[in-house]
């Protein structure tokens, strides 16, 4: 992708699910197209990785356990070869070690069966908007507008006034909207290491972000001592 | 109570101080009669001579009595009252005391030779002795009788005091004795002491083999319980394997239910067919949580984990990113589920992934059967950790608290999802890492509050 070329957030996408289980493929699939997405459906691991060498997807769905060749060993050679799409890994098994496995080989997130199909979807969401993201697109949610490539916002169509700081605390929060952004994450992105501030000090800039995104029907909220998360109204 | 045999220790103890004891008394028994033996000697050697004595003395003075001065003389050398008795020739009376006893009637006094014997006169027991000397003088010629008598006095009193002496001696030797053994014993046993501290010391899921130095006699023992415990944890770990490849099997087809329930209640129409696919629906995710769970309680119990088990977690970081996790879970549910904890970090000792279980039981009770308002505290006092899950929901009354750690109990069987496994899962991961927990009232408002304590071991 070349810079400056701008995509729409809500432009379908390609999407491969690997799942040998029949049934729970199909159902991916049909909510994933329902999301306004293309998709290939495949249940053997072999097949997967040799299509993954010609074809281009924005997003992976992967099964941990597959005949012929598992999830992880997918994922690997994709990385390998230089793969930088998003992947999601689903699993039955709990155990914290797959978990450390398959984020080791560059999964971005992982989902342990059975899931509500809710949080699979906006899993699936967040993965996309990162990854549009890294590839200098703009990102939309609600009636707010991020253009990556200039860092400036628009609400409503107009651009919004935001000084340095400010604007940092909302593109962290757009970047990873939907989802949780711990203080601590904010705090990085706002103050230096030197900076000698207290974490309280994000509240100030939160509380002025707020009050420019009224106009909106986006707004921040607060997960208790844990950190925000912009979402629409 | 079970029947216990008598302990190894004093069965030792008693088979060596049992036996000293009745040695020391054989050796007292000894020491009288030798001593005895010897007194005796010595005195009656004594009565010999002082017969020589008297003979002479009532030679020389021509048949008259002793004078006082030589009686106190002789009995001074004996230290007992002395009488004595000098018959002539001819059974004739010469000098003395005139009623002394005769000698037994069997016996006969012969001539250089002592006869003792024992008698009773005047009131005490006597030692007598009689013997006879040939006389040549003038007033008297031929087989003079002299017969001495003697108190028992003391005899009696050297006799107590050597065995008193004696057995003072062996009194001493026998409690040196004693000591050394208790030692000793002590000393012998301590590898099985040992053996017992470091079998107490281990968690219930260590079931790897002992593996200390023992001497040779407890090896045979260690080998069995060694045996033991590897047939334990093997058919532990064929039961755990199966109950977690069932619930793995059983997570796919689950997911794969589930989400065609959801998407159907998203396309199908009609209020019936809604009012069933909602039923299919929360029957399905009951049915995904009690296999959740299942799993959660079969990898608890793994003693595979034992190899995670000793790590150093950071609580505080832990429970945060849970927390966070489940947020994500419940974005748009309307549940207010937040954090609170000064600490800057909270190390305990464990299983990472034990103690993320044990939290997402409680939270996952918490936002089920709780309120809408569900807080994660994490703080400390004094050399105690306090985990706390807090909701604003209706609460679980006092006396119910302890049923519900029970397996498979449900206060409310209408709620849609539980099914009775979490807290027993949590309290069995809190216990196993030392910590108690207890449902509590939040003091609040009303609601349940859920304190997991750890206590702090600087040297675990």
């Amino acid at each position: 992708m070349s810079k400056g070329q701008f995509y729409q957030y809500d432009l379908a996408m390609r999407i491969l699910v690997v799942e040998d289980h029949p049934e729970l493929g199909r159902s991916i699939a049909r909510a994933i197209k329902q999301m306004g997405h293309a998709v290939d459906l495949l249940a053997d691991g072999l097949q997967a990785k040799q299509i993954l060498r010609s074809e281009a997807y924005d997003l992976l769905v992967l099964d941990l356990n597959l005949p012929s060749l598992d999830g992880l060993q997918i994922l690997k050679a994709f990385r390998e070869s230089g793969g930088e799409s998003p992947v999601l890994i689903l699993t039955a098994r709990a155990e914290v070690e797959d978990r450390v496995a398959g984020l080791d080989h560059g999964a971005d997130d992982y989902l342990t069966k059975p899931f509500d199909l809710l949080e699979f979807e906006a899993r699936i969401r967040a993965l996309l908007r990162r990854h549009q993201t890294k590839r200098n697109l703009t990102i939309e949610l609600g009636e707010l507008t991020f253009d990556t490539n200039m860092r400036a916002f628009t609400l409503k169509g107009e651009n919004l006034q935001l000084t340095p700081r400010e604007r940092s605390v909302l593109e962290v929060l757009i970047i990873n909207s939907s989802q949780v952004v711990p203080k601590e994450v904010i705090f990085e992105k706002i103050f230096g290491i030197d900076d000698e501030v207290n974490q309280s000090a994000i509240e100030i800039y939160i509380s002025r972000v707020r009050k420019k995104i009224l106009a909106g029907n986006i707004k921040i909220h607060t997960v208790r001592g844990l950190g925000y998360m912009l979402e629409v109204v | 109570m079970k029947k216990r045999s008598i302990s190894l220790k004093i069965r030792l103890l008693l088979w060596l101080i049992i036996p000293l004891m009745l040695m020391a008394v054989a050796l007292v028994a000894e020491s009288y009669f030798s001593a005895r033996k010897s007194i005796e000697e010595i005195q009656d050697r004594m009565m010999v001579a002082l017969a020589w004595s008297i003979s002479d003395s009532v030679v020389q003075s021509g048949g008259d009595l002793l004078s006082d001065q030589v009686i106190e003389l002789l009995s001074f050398s004996t230290n007992e009252k002395l009488i004595y008795q000098v018959i002539g020739p001819d059974h004739s009376f010469i000098t003395g005391h005139a009623e002394l006893p005769d000698p037994p009637p069997n016996s006969e006094v012969s001539g250089g030779l002592p006869l003792f014997y024992n008698a009773h006169f005047d009131g005490v027991d006597m030692r007598m002795m009689a013997i006879k000397f040939l006389i040549e003088e003038e007033y008297v010629r031929g087989w003079v009788q002299v017969r001495v008598a003697q108190t028992l006095t003391e005899r009696e009193n050297l006799l107590v005091k050597a065995v008193l002496q004696s057995a003072l001696r062996i009194a001493v030797v026998i409690a040196l004795a004693s000591l050394l053994a208790i030692i000793g014993v002590n000393r012998g046993l301590a590898p099985l002491t040992r053996l017992r501290a470091s079998i107490q010391k281990r968690s219930y899921q260590d079931l790897r083999p002992i593996n200390k130095p023992v001497p040779s006699e407890l090896e045979d023992v260690v080998l069995a319980i060694n045996n033991l415990l590897f047939r334990l944890d093997d058919s532990i770990e064929s039961q755990r394997r199966f109950i977690s490849n069932a619930s793995h099997q059983l997570r796919t087809p689950l997911a794969a239910l589930q989400t065609e329930v959801e998407l159907a209640l998203r396309e199908v129409e009609g209020e019936t067919a809604q009012l069933a696919l909602n039923n299919i629906f929360h029957g399905t995710k009951q049915t995904s949580r009690l296999a959740k769970q299942l799993l959660s309680l079969s990898s608890v119990r793994s003693n595979l984990k034992g190899r995670s088990w000793n790590a150093k977690v950071d609580l505080l970081a832990l429970s945060k990113a849970l927390t966070l996790s489940w947020v994500r879970r419940f974005i748009g549910s309307g549940k207010d589920l937040g954090f609170e904890s000064d600490l800057a970090n909270a190390f305990v000792t464990g299983s990472e992934f034990q103690l993320r279980e044990m939290l997402s039981n409680l939270l996952e009770n918490a936002l089920h059967y709780g309120g809408e308002v569900v807080s994660v505290k994490l703080y400390n006092s004094a050399d105690k950790l306090y985990l706390e899950v807090e909701d604003n929901g209706p609460g679980i009354p006092f006396l119910l608290r302890e049923k519900v750690f029970e397996r498979f109990v449900r206060l409310d069987e209408r709620s849609s999802e539980g099914c009775g496994l979490g807290l027993d899962i949590a309290r069995e991961i809190a216990h196993g890492h030392d910590a108690s927990i207890e449902l509590l009232a939040n003091k609040i408002e009303s609601g349940l509050l859920v304190r997991v304590t750890f206590t702090e071991h600087p040297t675990h």
